[in-house]
């Protein structure tokens, strides 16, 4: 039954809030490709096993089967074929998406995760980052990352708590946490990468809609995990070039 | 239920260690009182989840219940890992040492040999998870940081181990915790199997089908589902080609767990076994199939869907085959039956 219901995301409307929501990554169509056509073999081999199941129940009346290898082997090592080939298509979809890292010229958002807020933080004209200390963290103050002062590529970053992105180009997200474990969670995007104090993980990906996108919490940070929501804004190149200008420091 | 069933079917008086038995037995009772007694703390029960992912379980800041809720949660699963283990052991030992004569390996009762190897897997997996139990403790009380990140800053305190030379990281609870998480599945599910094939093959009144076979792939289930811990941990920061390994192992583990469900359904087809027992092969191919989709194209659907695995199957072949109005009892009954039948087909 879950299989069946699966099946139906493939479908591009989606009414229903157990179908997949609309792909808006590069990358994605891809993904969802991949899982569809899984479900399917999915369900024809559960389909085949319960033809072959109830088809022995009810009509045979025989000989029995003495040699088990004689019935195992060839459905094993069909099976073995079945799955190999699926693990290696499966894997080419990872090393595109995680082997290498993302292109030169992909934009730098930095994101970072704390109880119980999503913070993107953009590098500014100087297209570097600055220097963050947590002891300098201090949220009433306007600074929640703890951007160092003396930092002079710190100086034109900017925050943000909604991830403002220009349509059509790759960006390579870094992403950071202040205090314990999150999951970045963008499901328009095909996109899931747990947030990991102590560690800046990578993960790129480029947009190929405009819209709006929820951002979710997907590992479980404390009592205000549920809320812990962001908003993913995908604009035209123009947009965006106006949403910095407007949030720039200089 | 093993430690009732076990002895009988391979023909011994008792377990091993009749008093070791009783320990594990009375501290898996005490183990439930402590998380029981968890939710009743200042602040409530710990919030992390069954996981307990640190630095949210290493800090008593970071959540009401992470405090005095969070120990008693760590007491309770530290005294679950020792009695599972001297349970495990004790199995081991019986299944070994204790056999009547004429009770070869070759034909000890399938049960026998799931109960087998899920305590093996115990005894490796449930060490290791009391390690992880010790030194989550020792990093929220001893001022150790085998999980904390130096400079962690949760909820404005900044916890800096540096001056001890602390750097941890969440990885490796992650790591030691799926280390056992996963074997636990396959603790879980293994009996189940066992189970279910030696009630086929008796109510059917003939040998098990692929007896051998059936062997063969419960070991090879055991041993492979040592080598899967990672396909819980996709996103979370491993190397990818670690990612791609993990992918490889648990796309192999499902080749014996089709060769089991193919045995099953021998046992239902070959054997023509009375319709209402197929019910117990739905859940197996459930379980099957469920171990295709977790495959490396699919990040992060894993964690969800391995849990509820667990439950579809462990609930279906007690709720939906025995759940018809009749008690736990006559399954012991129709166990016992089973290993009856099966001596009579060994002599």
């Amino acid at each position: 039954m879950l299989t069946l219901l699966a099946l139906l995301t493939s479908q591009p409307i989606t009414p229903f809030f157990w179908w997949l929501p609309a792909d808006a990554a590069r990358h994605g169509h891809a993904l969802d490709h991949h899982l569809i056509l899984n479900l399917w073999i999915a369900l024809a081999l559960l389909l085949l096993a319960h033809i072959i199941l109830f088809a022995g129940l009810w009509l045979r009346r025989g000989q029995l089967i003495r040699n088990p290898w004689k019935l195992e082997l060839p459905v094993l090592l069909v099976l073995s074929v079945l799955f190999a080939w699926f693990a290696v298509r499966a894997e080419s979809l990872w090393e595109l998406e995680r082997y290498q890292g993302a292109d030169a010229g992909a934009m730098q958002v930095e994101v970072t995760g704390v109880q119980f807020a999503w913070y993107f933080r953009y590098p500014g004209e100087d297209a570097r980052f600055g220097e963050t200390r947590p002891e300098l963290v201090e949220p009433g103050a306007g600074n929640p990352l703890g951007i160092n002062p003396a930092d002079p590529h710190g100086a034109d970053d900017f925050v943000s708590s909604v991830l403002v992105l220009p349509v059509g180009r790759e960006v390579d997200l870094r992403l950071r946490a202040l205090d314990v474990m999150h999951g970045f969670f963008v499901p328009a995007m095909r996109l899931k990468q747990d947030a990991v104090p102590g560690m800046t993980l990578h993960i790129h990906f480029t947009p190929e809609k405009v819209g709006e996108y929820p951002i979710l919490c997907s590992q479980i940070c404390g009592l205000g995990h549920y809320r812990m929501q962001a908003t993913m804004r995908v604009v035209t190149p123009e947009e965006f070039e106006r949403w910095v200008r407007a949030h720039e420091r200089r | 239920l093993g430690n009732l069933i076990v002895p009988a079917q391979i023909g011994a008086q008792r377990m091993a260690f009749p008093r070791l038995n009783a320990v594990a037995f009375w501290l898996t009772a005490l183990a439930l009182m402590v998380l029981l007694l968890a939710t009743f703390t200042p602040g409530g029960g710990p919030i992390s989840g069954w996981t307990s992912y640190p630095p949210l379980s290493a800090i008593a800041s970071a959540g009401p219940g992470q405090a005095l809720g969070m120990d008693l949660w760590l007491l309770s699963i530290g005294i679950f890992c020792i009695a599972s283990t001297l349970g495990a052991v004790n199995m081991v030992t019986t299944i070994i040492t204790a056999r009547c004569e004429g009770m070869t390996w070759e034909r000890l009762p399938l049960t026998v040999w799931s109960w087998f190897t899920a305590s093996l897997l115990t005894t490796l997996v449930f060490s290791v998870l009391f390690a992880a139990v010790v030194m989550l403790f020792c990093d929220r009380h001893l001022g150790t940081s085998f999980f904390i990140p130096t400079s962690d800053l949760v909820n404005g305190v900044l916890y800096n181990n540096s001056k001890n030379g602390g750097d941890g990281s969440p990885l490796l609870w992650l790591h030691l915790f799926w280390f056992f998480g996963h074997p636990e599945v396959y603790i879980a599910v293994l009996p189940g199997m066992g189970i279910t094939s030696m009630l086929l093959a008796n109510f059917s009144r003939r040998r098990v089908f692929g007896y051998r076979l059936m062997i063969i792939t419960t070991l090879a289930i055991g041993f492979l589902g040592l080598l899967l811990w990672g396909h819980h941990m996709y996103v979370a920061g491993l190397n990818p080609w670690a990612g791609s390994a993990f992918a490889a192992t648990t796309m192999a583990i499902a080749i014996p767990s089709a060769g089991q469900g193919a045995e099953l359904a021998g046992n239902g087809v070959a054997q023509q076994a009375p319709i209402r027992y197929t019910h117990a092969l739905v859940a197996w191919l459930c379980f099957t199939l469920h171990h295709r989709r977790t495959d490396g194209a699919n990040p992060g659907a894993a964690d969800s869907g391995q849990l509820s695995a667990q439950y579809v199957f462990c609930g279906r072949p007690f709720s939906s085959d025995y759940g018809d109005g009749r008690n736990f009892q006559p399954v012991c009954g129709h166990v016992l039956l089973v290993s009856a039948d099966d001596r009579a087909i060994a002599e």
